[in-house]
């Protein structure tokens, strides 16, 4: 019972059931200090350049929304590609904000996740008994009709979209653009490590139970049903945050900016930088700003390279990047003490 | 029995298996540190240096939107423009210094525009040449960064108007222009309603929002239809077009596959109603070929090349001595090669491109520039509340296609005059 | 209701859609998976094959037989390399399979992009004949060819799978892997056969159908949805349930819009799927429930 019970909290660990060198809190912990530390070192080298800003605010953005998939994805094994209309509300909130009423703009950064949840929950209900490839082309679908409501809504600006937003105004303070640079990358590291809480928390044991074995879940009392739809309310809220930032800082949006291929670049990122931890979401956003925005050389192969990559992952190192530095990292640990106990 | 937890991993192994995973992470760190420092270094992909300019050169972007749909267009434009860059450095540079162009890809989305543009500052670029069909979002950047800028192929007036246009320059006839032209046409030839068939994209719905009010005064615009960009049919929507009846046909949208595939169905459907085009069809020669054989015939499109301008002519000889006899010259090979000489002349007369801002200002002080496209006769101009070159109406040319899809004629109709 | 164009333009999406839910069905029926990258095939069909022509010089039925190979090629590359292994690994998780096969999706769109360009090619018609006057409407030669290939492909499909060995293990190694290679059936080579057919199947639909506004690399996702759509509506039952399926989304396809409009057609597909989807997931033709 033990091996089964280690085995459901370790999202990182094998089948064998074997303990890891730390206990899952101080684990938890180092994740995040990697991380703080990370963050702060990516400030440091973005500075005050205004590409390697942009670049930043890309790679915030899909973080964000990629952590936001994530929760139902890795924790609930549900895939929804419905993740460019939560992004797009979150970012119309924000715009239609600024545009229609006279209310500081960060009340747009609190409407737009809710109103995400609350689609979320209402797609989720209406497609409560499918899964996989079902699912998929649901949201799908869902995804392009989100999509030619707002081609069609001339309170949001119709197909042209809305632009030039007033400034965000917290109770009288106007920060300037580096001081939200800086507030982007904490939001996604608060974001990322709250995510990581609460997968390790008992309420994320439990929604990764329900995906391996919903009956052991449903006789424990738990409802499937509703943990479902708070996991979707969730990733649809911090998707939306996503789009509200990438709103804010760039200054425009349309009903096309959050596009299918951003959606499916954002599954990936999670794949690719490790699924076994939520800041592993956050690196595969790294890696992928950098394969398709920062390599000119390659001229615009991004996409492919990132496709290919996933292909490559998925078939020899499925445990992401993080995953396998972590694997690494656990050997050499191995390997010095067998080493130094002579066992 | 124990619940296996089968998520993405493999059970672990024997010894070699150990190993190998150990290289493997080694391996994937090392790559992480590898990708961090191209980051740091940054990725320029350097021009070539002129033969007869040699002096230090001067780095000119370009944000070429290769890769979405516009890249119908953008690849042609591209091509001249490296021609005449190729040429201007050949004939001295600009005061001997070359120009070096380094190029971006926003890809046609509007997220990246931004990023391009601040890519092709950091590489050191003194001017900026938007090849895209995206290039508003950069505005606020040249703004912030001081960099004059031309919208090469650019008709949505938005690129060259306030806010954050100190930089900015459009050379197209703009938008309101097309709507007077057409105007004109349909009031001499009697076409008093208009059903329109558009794509559903930003960028016409842009230009829609901009040429309907004008439109709207002249005729009686009786039914919009509206259909995705990537439809397969749009034969539904024809048809509720053809039940209002109307004078004419308007088709608007980015050209390329939807262009043709209205076009095709509007012929099939309503043979004889008089089509306009707002699309550059005029000035896709590749996708002429798309049209079943004489869909096209009576398309009548705004372009803007007129063979007996002097200009015009002079232009075509340079592209056929490079690209060989016959090669198709576009509105886009105009636009190419004049942004490049408005660039060179604001350059030399502020005695270098090493500083945007002087170059800026003698931009704005570019009068009566005889443009290689419109009517013969037909000039540019900017000043410091003009940011848009057109002077007049004349810089329109209302061309017509024949039976062998190809749009040979000018529209025997109406044609605006220079005045 | 009455104009013949309207019907013609639905019966020629009706192919193409039936085509692809065919090019599925097949691998469902040997594999029990969903190919999403048959849109991907379709695409590849029809613009190498373009390319081939236009910007290589070849003549026209080389270049379809590459293409078509290209199309097979790829297909078995995706169940060799890409979906036997991962389903090997995840066992009844359906999940790294599908993201898998999604990536292949993306991965041939962008390597098509990169290869063949992407501005929209022409398609390339097969034969050369008069087209067709039906009252008002023109039916043009590409889209009669698209029809009578239609016919002659599910009527050759039907008599395979009776007839064949192959097609009738086809059914029994997808409901059951384990029981099939339990009984010593080839499942690994039914396998590959059904993709590399699917593949083939698509190829053509891709051929067909490009010529009606051409195709570029873009259109492998639009084609995919397009086709599984046709598949679930259809259902499983029989070989001809696909076209059924088809033939139902090319006349919504059509008459939506015609009827109420142009942005109404993604409210109601997204309405019917939900609904198709939540209550009767085995489509019209049932053979089993499998949400």
């Amino acid at each position: 019972m033990s091996t089964s019970k280690t085995a459901l909290l370790d999202g990182k660990s094998l089948s064998d059931g074997r303990f890891t060198a730390w206990p899952r809190g101080v684990q938890a912990n180092g994740n995040a200090l990697i991380g703080v530390v990370a963050a702060v070192l990516i400030l440091v080298w973005v500075g005050t350049n205004g590409y390697k800003q942009t670049l930043l605010i890309s790679a915030g953005a899909y973080a964000l929304i990629a952590l936001g998939m994530y929760v139902p994805f890795v924790l609930a094994g549900s895939l929804s590609l419905a993740y460019g209309a939560y992004a797009s509300i979150g970012g119309y909130s924000v715009a239609l904000i600024s545009e229609k009423t006279a209310l500081p703009l960060w009340f747009g950064w609190i409407i737009g996740p809710i109103i995400a949840g609350v689609a979320a929950v209402l797609l989720g209900t209406a497609t409560r008994r499918l899964s996989g490839f079902y699912l998929v082309a649901v949201t799908l679908l869902f995804s392009e009709a989100f999509q030619t409501y707002l081609s069609n809504a001339s309170y949001a600006g119709g197909a042209a979209g809305l632009t030039s937003f007033r400034p965000l105004d917290v109770f009288g303070w106007e920060p300037s653009f580096d001081v939200l640079i800086g507030a982007t990358a904490v939001l996604v590291v608060v974001v990322a490590l709250l995510l990581n809480r609460l997968r390790l928390s008992a309420w994320g044991v439990v929604v990764r139970g329900m995906r391996e074995a919903p009956a052991a879940i449903e006789a424990s009392g738990a409802r499937v049903p509703m943990l479902s739809l708070v996991a979707l309310a969730i990733g649809a809220g911090v998707g939306a945050l996503g789009g509200a930032l990438f709103t804010q800082m760039n200054g425009s949006i349309q009903p096309t900016t959050f596009t299918l291929n951003l959606v499916f670049l954002a599954i990936y990122m999670p794949l690719i930088g490790g699924t076994g931890t939520s800041w592993g979401a956050a690196l595969g956003a790294l890696i992928v700003v950098e394969l398709t925005l920062n390599l000119p050389s390659l001229h615009t192969s991004g996409t492919l390279l990132v496709a290919l990559g996933v292909l490559v992952i998925m078939l020899v190192a499925p445990r992401g990047v993080l995953g396998y530095l972590d694997l690494g990292r656990k050997e050499v640990t191995r390997l010095f003490r067998r080493t130094g106990s002579r066992q | 029995m124990s619940i296996k937890v089968r998520m993405w991993g493999r059970t672990s192994g024997s010894a070699p298996r150990k190993i190998a995973t150990v290289a493997g992470s080694i391996l994937a760190a090392t790559a992480l540190l590898a990708g961090s420092t191209t980051l740091v270094a940054g990725a320029a992909t350097p021009g070539k240096p002129g033969t007869n300019a040699t002096k230090s050169p001067i780095v000119v972007g370009e944000d070429w939107d290769s890769t979405s749909a516009n890249a119908s267009f953008t690849d042609v434009t591209a091509k001249t423009i490296q021609l005449a860059v190729n040429q201007l450095n050949k004939t001295g540079g600009v005061l001997g210094h070359p120009i070096k162009l380094v190029i971006g890809d926003d890809e046609g989305e509007l997220t990246k525009t931004p990023a391009v543009t601040e890519q092709l500052i950091n590489e050191g670029a003194k001017f900026l040449l938007f090849n895209t069909g995206v290039d508003a979002p950069a505005k606020p950047t040249v703004q912030k960064l001081g960099i004059p800028s031309i919208g090469v192929t650019d008709v949505i007036p938005t690129f060259a108007t306030p806010p954050d246009n100190s930089y900015t320059y459009l050379l197209s006839s703009p938008l309101s222009d097309w709507s007077q032209v057409l105007c004109a046409a349909w009031k001499k030839t009697g076409v008093k309603t208009v059903g329109v068939l558009r794509d559903n994209s930003t960028t016409t719905a842009s230009l829609d929002d901009i040429l309907f009010p004008t439109l709207k005064k002249c005729v009686t615009i009786v039914d919009v239809e509206t259909a995705p960009g990537t439809a397969s049919t749009v034969t539904a929507q024809v048809a509720r077009l053809k039940s209002h009846n109307p004078n004419a046909i308007l088709v608007a949208d980015l050209g390329g596959q939807f262009e043709i595939l209205a076009q095709d169905t509007v012929h099939q459907l309503m043979p004889k109603t008089p089509r306009y085009s707002l699309a550059t069809i005029v000035n896709e020669p590749q996708t002429w070929s798309l049209a079943t054989p004489g869909g096209l015939n009576g398309v009548i499109g705004i372009g803007s090349l007129n063979p007996n301008n002097p200009q015009t002519k002079k232009l075509k000889s340079f592209l056929d001595a490079h690209n060989g006899a016959n090669y198709p010259m576009t509105a886009f090979d105009a636009d190419a090669w004049d942004a490049i000489q408005l660039m060179k002349t604001a350059m030399v007369k502020a005695g270098g491109g090493s500083n945007p801002k002087a170059v800026n200002t003698q931009m704005q002080k570019i009068t009566k520039y005889l443009a290689s496209f419109g009517q013969p006769g037909y000039t540019l101009s900017y000043s410091t509340t003009k940011h848009q070159g057109a002077n007049g109406l004349c810089g329109i040319v209302l061309q017509q296609f024949g039976a062998n899809n190809k749009p040979d004629k000018a529209f025997a109709g109406y044609q605006p005059t220079c005045k | 209701m009455d104009d013949p164009q309207l019907w013609i333009s639905a019966i020629q999406l009706g192919c193409f859609f039936g085509l692809l839910a065919l090019s599925y069905y097949v691998v469902l029926s040997g594999t029990g998976f969903f190919n999403f990258a048959v849109g991907p095939y379709a695409m590849v069909g029809g613009l190498f094959t373009s390319w081939l022509v236009i910007e290589k010089g070849f003549s026209l039925w080389p270049a379809v037989v590459v293409a078509l190979v290209a199309a097979m090629a790829l297909a078995a590359v995706t169940e060799l390399i890409v979906v036997r292994p991962v389903q090997n690994r995840s066992g009844r998780n359906q999940l790294p399979a599908l993201v898998a096969v999604t990536a292949v999706l993306f991965a041939i769109e962008q390597l098509a992009g990169v290869i063949f360009g992407y501005t929209t090619l022409p398609g390339e018609q097969l034969f050369n004949f008069q087209a067709i006057e039906i009252g008002s409407a023109e039916l043009l030669p590409a889209a009669l060819e698209l029809i009578i290939v239609t016919a002659v492909v599910f009527i050759s499909m039907a008599i395979w799978v009776r007839i064949t060995r192959t097609g009738r293990l086809l059914r029994a190694v997808g409901d059951n892997r384990d029981a099939a290679a339990l009984l010593g059936l080839p499942v690994n080579r039914i396998r590959i056969i059904a993709f590399v057919l699917s593949g083939l199947l698509a190829g053509i639909a891709g051929l067909l159908f490009a010529t009606k506004a051409g195709v570029n690399s873009d259109a492998g996702l639009t084609w995919a949805l397009d086709g599984f759509l046709a598949l679930v509506i259809g259902g499983t039952a029989t070989v001809w349930a696909p076209l059924v399926g088809g033939m139902i989304l090319g006349i919504l396809q059509v008459f939506i819009p015609y009827y109420l409009g142009g942005p109404s057609l993604s409210y109601s597909l997204l309405i019917l799927a939900i609904i198709f989807f939540g209550l009767r997931p085995q489509g019209i033709f049932a053979r089993r429930v499998r949400v």
